[in-house]
């Protein structure tokens, strides 16, 4: 009986993401010609734009560079997606929490859905560009969904505490998408981390974005296991942020209803 | 440990001293929540007896109608008729019927309200920004007044009232209807009511205006709890009851207030789901013919077993169709009893002032 109800309630929890998953969905390309297309064309126009500046105006020493540029730049967008569309979860929902029985992560979650659907679009277009430059297929290649996951995790409890913080801050969203660039210059997306001096290697190494982009082109590109630091850092701060996350959103739940 | 240099090292201290963090922080969790769920229990094995006690095991928190158990064979029969029944003095006599079985029916509590106090921080300086915010704790200053928008509020509603609340503006009307669905919790003070079965009813609420009626009746549906299933079972209902067959695919941008509110209405009390329905301010919406309507399918939903709690301004809609009215006026309890008293004290003093 128990065991029933809860199942029912799984179900159901279920049922709610996908209603809220879609609606974004809908919303999101209602008033676009290409619609979902865009999630493949956006990474390989940036990719081919990218490619063009690194190679002619700047040199660079990496070979296969658009696949590289591509793994890291898709990588960091699935993170900078998850977060900046969970970041407004709450305030632009206003209306519904009130409604909703089940726990109001949901909210934030459905949104985290969305950048993760998109970003397996996105790897329609890097697969596209892995065989135009031929890399190789391996065995690898089967611990990226174990990267993405952890990365997944990740991004939603940092989205989770944006997302609480935007209820009653709205300055967070402009300090937050200046974090994001710089985030973005420490990940070694499009350069290789060996041109920097030994102070800066520190510093991007210990950037989880960078770890979570480093095993992804490792698996994808070099067919190299990651290393045992590598894999324990991506376990840590996948669930360590997420749990974190997760405990500020419950604590606060209260004061947002008041707030909202 | 010696192939390493000197940044992975630290890197590894810097793992080893987050994992101690989070499992402690897993660890305090799970400990509270513990608690938590105990307490809980506890709680609901106090209030739930005999009757109430079968009840509350039996039935779902998403459940279908055909695993109502509330209601016996008799009083199916009596709904019935109720549906082909639709004059007037049909449903006077019902009425009254109600009003028997319910003087016959034991008492039971579906709603406790217990000494709740609701206090918002208003600020008085407005701060949205963080440099803002930190100065004024830098400062110390006070930035905040407390404002009671509910005091010490207490009353008990039995199952199958039908209960008004009446009150001017900024009364804290909605702020003890949110209360008692459950999405705020008070300061002080104790509700106790089974939130699974609270459905609040607000006008606007829970819809997007960017999707069709279609798809909202899906998310709507989805968020007041009803399954897959049970929406594709009742949507030509919902669809034929809120009168929007012509509108159904059309955005509800396009669609009049009153249009919304009854769709809002008619995923609400479709089949037998909701329980405890509140009602802040929907049925002023509609027109003559829909209030009618919905006020026949109120009846039907308090002879199922259904409680109801309208708020209204209009004192016309209390007297005629409540069993009891509640005065509110500035967070405090004013009056409770008779509609008609009520309402004619509510009355005096808005003469007054």
């Amino acid at each position: 009986m128990r065991k029933e109800k809860k199942s029912k309630k799984r179900k159901q929890y279920i049922f709610i993401l996908r209603e809220l998953t879609g609606r974004e969905f809908k919303r999101k390309y209602a008033r676009s010609f290409l619609g979902i297309i865009w999630s493949v064309l956006n990474p390989l126009l940036y990719m081919t734009v990218m490619a063009m500046v690194f190679t002619y105006i700047f040199s660079n020493s990496i070979e296969k560079y658009p696949v590289y540029l591509m793994c890291g730049q898709i990588t960091y967008s699935l993170f900078s997606g998850i977060t900046n569309t969970s970041m407004g979860a709450l305030v632009d929902n206003k209306n519904m929490l009130i409604k909703v029985k089940f726990p109001k992560l949901i909210f934030p979650l459905s949104r985290g859905m969305i950048a993760l659907v998109n970003f397996f679009y996105s790897l329609i277009a890097l697969v596209i560009v892995m065989i135009f430059f031929q890399v190789k297929p391996s065995f690898y290649m089967l611990l990226v969904p174990i990267d993405i996951l952890f990365l997944f995790l990740f991004s939603m409890g940092v989205g989770y505490i944006l997302s609480v913080l935007y209820v009653f801050f709205d300055d967070v969203k402009y300090l937050y998408s200046v974090f994001l660039t710089l985030l973005m210059y420490c990940s070694a997306i499009f350069y290789s981390i060996n041109r920097l001096s030994p102070m800066m290697q520190t510093v991007v190494a210990t950037n989880p974005i960078y770890n979570y982009v480093t095993i992804f082109r490792n698996c994808m590109i070099y067919s190299t296991m990651p290393s045992g630091v590598e894999f324990y850092q991506m376990a840590a701060w996948g669930l360590g942020m997420y749990i974190i996350g997760t405990y500020v959103f419950w604590k606060s739940q209260n004061n947002i209803m008041q707030k909202l | 440990m010696d192939n390493l240099n000197l940044p992975e090292q630290l890197m590894i201290i810097l793992i080893i001293l987050f994992l101690i963090d989070v499992s402690g922080i897993l660890l305090y969790i799970y400990l509270t929540g513990k608690k938590q769920t105990r307490s809980k229990s506890e709680k609901m094995s106090r209030d739930i007896t005999g009757r109430q006690k079968e009840e509350y095991e039996d039935t779902e928190d998403f459940e279908d109608p055909k695993e109502e158990t509330a209601s016996t064979e008799e009083q199916r029969s009596v709904e019935k008729e109720v549906f082909t029944g639709q004059s007037d003095v049909e449903i006077n006599s019902l009425l009254t019927d109600i009003e028997e079985s319910l003087w016959k029916s034991p008492q039971i509590p579906v709603i406790q309200v217990k000494n709740v106090t609701m206090e918002f921080k208003v600020a008085t300086i407005q701060t949205s920004g963080i440099k803002e915010l930190l100065i004024m704790k830098f400062k110390r200053q006070n930035t905040f007044r407390k404002l009671k928008a509910l005091d010490q509020i207490n009353f008990t509603i039995q199952r199958g009232e039908i209960v008004g609340i009446i009150g001017t503006n900024g009364s804290g009307k909605s702020t003890l209807l949110k209360i008692i669905s459950g999405a705020l919790k008070p300061t002080l003070g104790k509700v106790k009511v089974d939130n699974s079965k609270v459905q609040l009813l607000t006008l606007g609420t829970g819809f997007d205006m960017e999707l069709t009626g279609r798809e909202n009746i899906y998310l709507n549906g989805a968020l007041i709890g009803y399954s897959k299933d049970y929406i594709e079972r009742h949507f030509d209902e919902i669809v034929s009851f809120a009168e929007l067959e012509d509108f159904i695919d059309e955005k509800l941008r396009n669609y009049s207030s009153g249009m919304v509110s009854r769709l809002g209405f008619a995923i609400a009390t479709s089949g037998k789901a909701a329980e405890i329905l509140i009602l802040d301010e929907v049925l002023a919406v509609g027109d003559i013919n829909f209030q009618k309507k919905s006020m026949k399918r109120i009846q039907e939903m308090i002879h199922g077993g259904s409680t109801v709690i309208i708020v209204s301004h209009s004192i016309g809609v209390i007297t005629k169709h409540c069993t009891r009215a509640i005065w509110i006026e500035k967070g405090k309890l004013m009056a409770d009893g008779n509609p008609e008293k009520v309402c004619e004290k509510y009355v005096k003093m808005q003469n007054n002032t």
